[in-house]
């Protein structure tokens, strides 16, 4: 994987993106690339990192940080949450973490949170917007979040990290807790979006429906990048044996060969 | 019944300070984590600031009030930066470095307040409404104890249209229910505490100016409202505006109960006597919420 | 007194610390009036002493001891007023103890139900409050104060020089008791709860009755501090017991370092000290000591004895130990002391295996674990794998007790681990956990986190410890010994001395595992311990493993990481969404497509999907 040099290349960018918690290294060497109108999957098992490396990537400090960021060619490595979501990069994390002792309406204009001041009169308007994506949740506008289903929120979560108009969506396992149906639904939207120009990072524990809605993917396991390629058919025959441990494998990046180093 | 209704009503009255206070502390509290001991004491500083300009320096009542809540939302605003922000960055108040820190600042104010105003405990403050008041059937219902519970209830509306209508308030709403995914909509949880402790500082200066033509304005009462508000809490449950408010309003007409039908002496035993009847019987409070944790 | 690690050095410096407080009033006066200054100031180190105990030690945070001086002292005072036989000293101070531990033993029972800032509200208010009941029961002499000089038999002998020699006498007496609590396996309890309590009950320890000593404890100090007081004074009123007094002495505890044998007693008379003396500015003293609470809490939170021994640690890094446990361990021999003590024992042939029957437990409205059948043989690894949500940590959680089945059973031979009621019986059974984050006491050594494990092995009676009983000796011997076996087991002898917060996070599962071990269980459950451990610690890990197994303990891991699993497992059962989808050995788990499916495909194989359009059922589907 080699570096953009050309600074006006536009997407986003992290590259040896270091983070923990405390003391702790969850996350040595995180590289990944995005352009606007695609969406690359980010796959491996359970505490390889991926959702520590998202967090700290949008400006979540963990302890130890390192590494860079850069969105269309502007370095934002060591910005707040507030200034990445500004620059346009939104993180929707995992476990539908959206307010659930607040309404549909009032989750969704927290999402605008950082317009509220210099696009005040959009907000309605791209409300609407996401009703018109979700229209599930125009039929509960006024409905306290904690009781709505699995799906339903994570269509809450999403239309929230919408409302900020990002270039840039980064999803930590959206189809998580959502039943199947809502799942395909969901993607549906993402790929509607994506069709508009928006740029997706997305993490499924699900290795074969995160290829089939990618363009690329990324391997990483105990906290670095480990394999990438293209989302082919082919590719889950690669990927399987690193998440299955059939053959075992140090930390040291594969480029696209199946056997890992030692 | 005339002494049923006085004692209640002027239990309403003390309790709509209590629950003032324990407001201060739940407003705090849902923001940051952190109890802030030195609540009541800013109450006292309220009072002592009403004090000071309404007699001390003669100001008209509105230009004294602006004062006041200018001046105790500074102090409180100095508190977060300096004493209580350092625990912020520690991982969500985790250490009770925090509980010992406001402690230590409470009794800073009251020293300070000692030094300039001395110990003696001063009475007389003037106040727009005169001592009488007028008679609902016996009962006798004095202007200055409706107006701290008409203030009360004021507050009360207020914050609720705060919390349910402005983008600030929905954001705090936001950061007492999980930070992280706050910070991530980009609120900044360090502009939260920040506003928190601003809000609990205008709270306690509205709750000492409305109060201090009716108590004893000395820098001892910090310590007793600081106490009381947190029983106010203990019974109505910790974390939510609801629960101060049942709290404050339990413990002050219990009291003044206990005052009229029992013995004054012995007031401070009935607040001991309703937070270990909770204790007992429902630990969370009356009202238990989301937000709150004991251990 | 930790700048010296032999015994006569330790005993100069005690020396000259008693001759600097005896020496004292020549300092700061020897007339009657400063000498009773100074009593004063002496009482409350006593009081700090004690609040250190169950501050200090257990972690509690008793914001009250002011209610318990003042009960044992107004007790002494109205006993030396109506009886003769009561106006010594030692009767006095032997009357207020009596009366401060039972009014200590009132506090705890109603209040040991919340912990935190909670606790020490309350505690607070009851300080507040009996000044203010002393105040109005005329038993006490209502608002004036209670006065000794009035009883016409009341003679003040020891007077003077004397009286004061006798209380820098009982302060001695005092710490030399914190320390014999400290240093005994009550107090190591006392060390875990203040850790945590998942980590307490983990190993055993019970935190209610535990923090309960604590406060009774605690309580001594203080009433013979109440009792002094009084006979020194020759009077007590409500403002001499104030809230204020507890404040001054939290802030002692504070600026000396809590926790500390020295610390509390310099802290408290450092700040006894500057009260009386700023007496005459009646108003500064708050500013004071309101200023150094802030300062101390900011900047040097662990107090002036924990700068000093941050500073040399530096130098020698087993400064961070308490002397106590060097002793012992330089006594047992450390490391070479490992051999002569019998290694765990292997598998007698008839110990019964682990037996899980048809565990079953809803949350809300999901079955998080659903009819689960689960052996686990002693001398045997056995993991249990699952994707996200399948219940695997439930599980482990239900065995060990912390939460309560809803249908099925759990029990080893005839003992019903399921009806236990929480988590102490079941580890007190022989059941050992780690943790999903390793639950460690950070302001312990990492032998002292394993010898609080080690305990578990000890038998001798609780109270005797306090005594250091040649028993408790002895017990605390093999148990040291012990601890350094565990340590060498998981590699980590080198480590002993090394602060448990510190070492990194590979090391510190392993820690946990040599806690676990020394506890000598029946069976070790491991809470995916393989996370965030490098390729070579992972290595170490899975020898630990081994060993255990080899040694006839019956392992349990719960994990994610499927080739770490493979490598060391017996028998592997699979879970998906609370059920068993697989069970074999790791070769035949790993070839089963069911299983390959359920990690690769997240193919919902119980529950089929509807495929209408209705609306989602509300909370059907989270994890």
């Amino acid at each position: 994987m080699s570096d953009a040099t050309a600074a006006e290349a536009k997407g986003l960018r992290i590259t040896g993106l270091r983070a923990g918690y405390g003391r702790v290294k969850v996350v040595t060497d995180f590289t990944v690339a995005v352009s606007p109108g695609e969406v690359v999957a980010l796959v491996g098992r359970n505490g390889a990192g991926k959702s520590t490396a998202l967090a700290a990537a949008v400006g979540l400090r963990y302890g130890q940080a390192g590494g860079q960021v850069t969105i269309d060619g502007t370095d934002v490595s060591k910005q707040s949450p507030n200034a990445i979501l500004v620059a346009g990069v939104s993180l929707v994390p995992e476990g539908r973490r959206i307010f659930r002792d607040m309404t549909v309406i009032e989750n969704l204009r927290l999402g605008a949170f950082t317009r509220r001041r210099t696009a005040r009169r959009e907000i309605p308007g791209d409300i609407e917007q996401v009703y018109q994506l979700f229209p599930v949740l125009a039929r509960y506008s006024g409905k306290t979040t904690g009781a709505l289903s699995g799906g339903q929120q994570q269509m809450v979560a999403m239309g929230q990290a919408l409302m900020s108009r990002p270039t840039y969506l980064l999803l930590d396992e959206p189809a998580s807790g959502v039943a199947p149906v809502l799942v395909d639904e969901i993607y549906d939207t993402i790929d509607r979006l994506v069709h508009d120009g928006l740029g997706v990072v997305l993490v499924d524990q699900s290795v074969e429906r995160a290829l089939e809605r990618s363009s690329r993917y990324y391997v990483m396991d105990n906290g670095s990048m480990v394999l990438d390629g293209d989302s082919t058919a082919s590719a889950v025959d690669r990927i399987n044996p690193i998440l299955l441990g059939t053959e075992t494998f140090g930390s040291a990046r594969v480029p696209s060969t199946p056997h890992g180093s030692d | 019944m005339t002494l049923f209704w006085t004692a209640v009503v002027a239990g309403l009255a003390i309790g709509s300070i209590y629950g003032l206070v324990g407001i201060g502390y739940t407003v705090v509290f849902n923001a940051t984590r952190v109890f802030n001991l030195a609540q009541g004491d800013l109450v006292m500083v309220g009072v002592m600031g009403s004090y000071l300009t309404l007699v001390v320096w003669k100001l008209p009542e509105l230009a004294a009030l602006v004062i006041v809540l200018a001046g105790v939302a500074a102090i409180a605003a100095a508190e977060e930066r300096f004493v209580v922000r350092p625990f912020l960055k520690k991982s969500g108040a985790a250490s009770f470095g925090w509980f010992i820190a406001t402690l230590g600042f409470s009794a800073v104010l009251e020293a300070v307040v000692a030094i300039l105003f001395g110990h003696r405990p001063i009475v007389a403050i003037p106040s727009p409404f005169s001592l009488q008041g007028f008679h609902v059937g016996s009962v006798q219902l004095g202007y200055r104890q409706l107006l701290v519970i008409g203030t009360f209830i004021v507050v009360i509306v207020v914050l609720d249209l705060f919390y349910a209508k402005s983008w600030l308030g929905q954001a705090m709403r936001g950061t007492a229910e999980d930070r992280e995914a706050a910070s991530l909509r980009g609120i900044n949880p360090v502009s939260m505490s920040r506003t928190a402790f601003i809000m609990a500082g205008l709270l306690a200066a509205i709750a000492g100016f409305v109060i201090a033509p009716i108590t004893f304005s000395d820098p001892n009462i910090g310590l007793s409202f600081t106490l009381k508000g947190f029983l106010a809490l203990a019974i109505g449950g910790f974390g939510s505006i609801r629960g101060a408010v049942v709290g404050g309003i339990t413990l002050g007409v219990c009291e003044q109960l206990f005052d009229a039908y029992v013995s004054s002496n012995y007031e401070i035993l009935v607040g001991l006597i309703l937070v270990l009847l909770v204790l007992t019987i429902r630990p969370e409070g009356l009202f238990r919420s989301t937000v709150a944790r004991t251990v | 007194m930790l700048l010296c690690k032999t015994r006569t050095g330790r005993l100069i410096t005690t020396v000259i610390w008693i001759g600097i407080g005896l020496a004292l009033p020549l300092v700061y006066g020897t007339a009657v009036q400063k000498l009773g200054e100074l009593d004063y100031v002496l009482s409350l180190v006593m009081v700090g002493v004690g609040l250190n105990i169950v501050l200090g030690f257990a972690g509690q945070i008793f914001l009250g001891p002011s209610a318990l001086f003042a009960a044992g002292g107004y007790a002494s005072a109205v006993a030396a007023t109506h009886y003769t036989s009561m106006q010594s000293i030692y009767a006095m101070c032997a009357i207020s103890v009596v009366v401060s531990v039972v009014l200590a033993a009132v506090i705890a029972a109603l209040t040991l139900r919340v912990g935190g800032f909670y606790l020490g509200m309350v505690t607070l208010f009851i300080a507040l409050v009996i000044p203010v009941v002393a105040g109005q029961w005329s038993l006490t002499g209502g608002q004036s104060r209670l006065s000794l000089l009035t009883i016409l038999t009341f003679t003040q002998k020891p007077s003077g020089y004397a009286l004061y020699v006798v209380g820098v006498g009982i302060v001695v007496v005092l710490a030399g008791f914190a320390w014999a609590v400290r240093s005994s396996r009550l107090g190591r309890r006392f060390g875990s709860i203040m850790a945590g309590e998942d980590l307490a009950t983990s190993i055993g320890v019970a935190p209610y009755w535990t923090k309960l000593a604590s406060f009774l404890l605690a309580a001594i100090p203080i009433g013979i501090a109440g009792g002094y007081y009084v006979y020194s004074q020759q009077f007590i009123s409500p403002d001499s017991v104030t809230v204020q007094t507890s404040i001054y002495i939290l802030a002692g505890l504070v600026v000396g370092g809590a926790g500390t044998i020295l610390g509390p007693i310099i802290g408290v008379a450092l700040i006894g000290l500057a009260i009386e003396l700023l007496n005459r500015f009646n108003q500064y003293e708050g500013l004071v000591y309101g200023a150094v609470l802030v300062l101390v809490a900011i900047l040097m939170p662990t107090g002036i004895m924990g700068v000093l021994r941050d500073a040399l640690a530096r130098f020698r890094p087993s400064a961070m130990a308490p002397p106590s446990l060097e002793d012992l361990a330089a006594r047992t021999g450390g490391a070479d002391a490992a051999e002569s003590v019998v290694p765990l024992a292997p598998a007698e042939t008839e110990t019964p295996p682990l037996v899980v029957t048809g565990a079953r437990r809803r949350f809300g409205g999901v079955m998080a674990v659903d009819g689960v059948d689960l052996v686990v043989e002693r001398g045997k690894v056995h993991a249990l794998v699952g994707p996200n949500g399948s219940g695997k940590t439930t599980l482990l959680n239900l065995i060990t007790g912390y939460y309560s089945l809803d249908g099925g059973s759990i029990a080893v031979g005839d003992k019903r681990l399921d009806t236990l009621k929480g988590t102490v019986p079941v580890a007190r059974l022989g059941i050992a956990r780690t943790f999903q984050t390793p639950k460690l006491n950070e302001f312990e050594t990492a032998l002292g986190n394993v010898f609080a494990g080690a305990d578990r092995t000890s038998l001798g009676p609780l109270l005797g410890t306090l005594f250091h009983t040649p028993r408790a000796r002895r017990d605390d011997r093999k148990a040291m010994a012990a601890s350094f076996v565990a340590l060498s087991d998981v590699g980590l002898v080198t480590n002993a001395f090394d602060m448990a917060g510190l070492i990194p996070h590979g090391t510190q599962r392993l820690l946990e595992i040599a806690r676990a071990m020394a506890v000598r269980p029946m069976f070790v459950l491991l809470d995916e311990p393989a996370a965030g451990l490098s390729p070579g610690e992972a290595e170490v890990f899975k020898d630990a493993v081994r060993m255990m197994a080899g040694a006839g303990l019956g392992v349990l891991i719960v994990e994610h990481n499927l080739p770490i699993v493979f490598d060391v497992a017996d028998e592997v059962t699979v879970l998906d969404e609370g059920q068993v989808i697989a069970r074999g050995t790791p070769a035949e788990v790993s070839r089963d497509p069911v299983v390959v499916r359920v990690y690769i495909g997240r193919q919902r194989l119980n529950r089929p999907s509807t495929g209408t359009s209705a609306p989602a059922t509300v909370a059907g589907e989270s994890p």
